[in-house]
């Protein structure tokens, strides 16, 4: 560590809580937009300054998310059914101490599970071949799919093929042939990610502000905010819990920290003894979902370390800025640079250090900048959307290509499409491709080994198996065969014990 | 209940949509060369995947459409209240505002006028028409005018100095 990675450190972190905090930046997008400014750095400089905006921005969304009620970041939203209950109570900057405590002990967890098994992870994925990348390409889209719309996942699955279809755009690898480009050479290397993602995760973002007639007033501290340890240590089984349920859900493709948050929510009120507190303003709520969220980002970090596959959609920028910057990910990672994930184990703890201690200290000046008008912030947004895009390529082309997702991204979600399994088949859908067509030339078209190898085996099953249940007659039917079984177990229950 | 009806026409549109889209891909991707001249396996084509994934749009297109005609969407899609909302109510004028300010200064000043002037000039348009026109407070035009030129100046020479300078970019 040296003097200049605490200063990127220190104004990283910052800024990641500022956008955070304020509704309307995302953590994506704080991420995305920042690798313009982290284009001329050492890699491991960028890769810190990246780390900490997303570490500090998961975190920061939940001061909007207890202050204003509305969340600073979709991972914010369990937060503030707690959060705001107890902001109404007078207990804001408790609420914020303790907010702040619980994602410094759910980042905690992820990282001791990233340090503990990526390197098991990485071994493992030394046995994929061309079968199970292909196969893990298809779970880590449909899984994605599944999982962020859990209403209506057919909506998740066309999103997650809209994305695949972008990946097909430019030339492909294995006869360099130029697919979908029309003529237009801007698109012969494809659509870069970083544009869409600016695109879906800024523009779209601001015109879903600017669209709302009002703004939320803010509620304002006067209490204490440094939580006391034995209310920490009285929610240690709903920290730990929820920091292994966080990490688990960043591990899996795509889903990212909302999923985590709310997940944790669920079980910590599953398992309390005060469930009729969760959603008025319960401290074991609040716990639950920052330490859910903020374990996440470890968690997403696994995958993209050992098999270059985002665990949400700040990893999926982050994958992007590491090839940016010479930094290939994926199981080649742990020969080629073996140090690289110890260092990233140092970033997220510098950074956790970081979070703790803003939090802790400028409660009072990072409430100020909820007040900024979103119209005066708004514009210089878009600015910044127009700049990132454009300062990598030095082409309006991708200027172009940012709006066109801005816009798209709008009317997708408008229409409650969800934005992971996009970003997911963008940065999947080559692997899919190469890796189908080069299985089947192996093989001279037998598509057995995609069946027949264990690990291939297991993830298609896995797939099959997300798909069947996500047909409302398959679930129905199931939730049938296993009704007589809850039926028993209820009645079969000693009393006393809870089941909810 | 409005917005439900929304979704359903919406779904039913939208599922017409991605079948034509995916018809659409899925015949291009027919059409690619084999490259059976250079020995490439039939399924190791380059539009093997676009073809499938053409052909699943196609498939999620029509679910959805048969869901939404099950819902009653075909009899909602005469209605015409919401096409009236598209651009009476206040948040669509406010929408629709964004959207024509943000492609003014993207596909027009932008490459027209110096970075900065453009972007001057974006940010107090925007924020002048945001806090007065748009806005259900009562501001003052003047003072609006004023302070937002203030900023306007502010930011261009921020952004132009940091990014330029600073950062070592290339702005458009």
């Amino acid at each position: 560590m040296t003097p200049l990675s605490l200063f990127n450190v220190a104004w990283a972190t910052l800024l990641g809580i500022v956008i955070g905090m304020l509704p309307g930046l995302t953590a994506t997008m704080g991420v995305a937009l920042l690798v313009t400014l982290t284009y001329g750095m050492p890699g491991d400089q960028a890769i810190l300054t990246l780390i900490c905006m997303y570490v500090g921005a998961i975190y920061g969304g939940s001061r909007s998310a207890i202050l204003l009620n509305i969340p600073g970041t979709p991972a914010s939203a369990a937060t503030s059914l707690d959060g705001f209950p107890l902001a109404q109570q007078g207990k804001a900057g408790y609420a914020m101490g303790l907010a702040t405590v619980s994602s410094a002990i759910g980042t905690v967890i992820g990282i001791i599970c990233l340090a503990v098994f990526a390197p098991l992870l990485a071994e493992l994925a030394f046995d994929f071949g061309t079968y199970e990348f292909f196969w893990l390409a298809v779970f880590g889209v449909v899984i994605s799919g599944r999982l962020t719309a859990l209403g209506d996942p057919l909506k998740g699955y066309i999103a997650g093929i809209l994305g695949l279809l972008v990946a097909m755009v430019g030339m492909e690898s294995l006869q360099a042939y130029q697919r979908f480009t029309f003529g237009a050479h801007q698109l012969s290397g494809g659509v870069d990610i970083i544009p869409a993602m600016v695109g879906a995760f800024g523009f779209a973002e601001i015109l879903t502000v600017m669209r709302r007639r009002y703004d939320a007033k803010v509620l304002v501290s006067k209490d204490r905010v440094v939580p006391r340890f034995k209310d920490v240590w009285r929610f240690k089984r709903t920290s730990v819990r929820s920091g292994i349920i966080g990490t688990f859900v960043g591990v899996v493709p795509g889903v990212g920290e909302d999923i985590g948050s709310w997940a944790s929510y669920a079980a910590a009120r599953r398992a309390s003894k005060e469930k009729e507190m969760f959603g008025k303003g319960s401290y074991e709520g609040l716990t639950a979902a920052e330490t859910g969220n903020s374990a996440v980002i470890p968690g997403a970090l696994i995958p993209v370390l050992t098999l270059a596959i985002p665990g949400s959609t700040a990893a999926a920028v982050l994958i992007a800025a590491m090839l940016i910057h010479d930094i290939r990910p994926g199981p080649m990672l742990m020969i080629e640079n073996p140090e690289f994930l110890y260092q990233v184990v140092a970033m997220l703890l510098f950074t956790t250090l970081a979070i703790t201690l803003y939090g802790l200290s400028l409660t009072k000046m990072l409430v100020k900048v909820l007040a900024i008008p979103r119209e005066k912030l708004m514009p210089v947004v878009y600015v910044l959307c127009v700049i990132g895009p454009f300062a990598i390529s030095q082409r309006m082309f991708d200027v172009y290509v940012m709006v066109f997702f801005g816009l798209a991204g709008f009317v997708l979600r408008e229409m409650k499409y969800p934005m992971a399994p996009i970003v997911l088949g963008i940065i999947l859908g080559t692997l899919l491709d190469t890796n189908l067509r080069r299985g089947l030339a192996l093989t001279d078209g037998d598509p057995t080994p995609f069946f027949t190898r264990p690990i291939s085996m297991l993830l298609c099953g896995v797939t099959l198996l997300v798909i069947l249940i996500s047909i409302p007659v398959v679930s129905r039917a199931l939730g049938r065969l296993f009704q007589p079984l809850r039926l028993h177990r209820r009645l079969t229950k000693k009393p006393g014990m809870n089941d909810d | 209940m409005e917005e439900g009806r929304q979704s359903t026409r919406a779904d039913l549109v939208t599922g017409v949509v991605f079948i034509l889209l995916g018809l659409t891909v899925a015949f291009a991707a027919w059409e690619m060369p084999r490259f059976a001249n250079r020995g490439v396996h039939p399924l190791a084509a380059p539009g093997l995947v676009p073809l499938l994934l053409g052909g699943l749009l196609a498939l999620c297109g029509a679910l959805l459409s048969w869901r939404a005609a099950r819902q009653g969407g075909i009899a909602k899609l005469s209605r015409q209240t919401s096409w009236k909302m598209l651009v009476a109510s206040a948040e669509s004028r406010r929408l629709w505002t964004m959207i024509a300010l943000t492609l003014v200064y993207t596909l027009i000043l932008l490459g027209w006028l110096p970075f900065w002037l453009a972007t001057g000039l974006y940010v107090w348009v925007t924020i002048v028409i945001f806090e007065t026109v748009l806005s259900d407070k009562s501001r003052s035009l003047r003072r609006s005018i004023v302070l937002a030129l203030f900023q306007a100046i502010v930011v261009a020479i921020i952004v132009t100095l940091v990014f330029q300078y600073g950062f070592l970019v290339r702005l458009p």
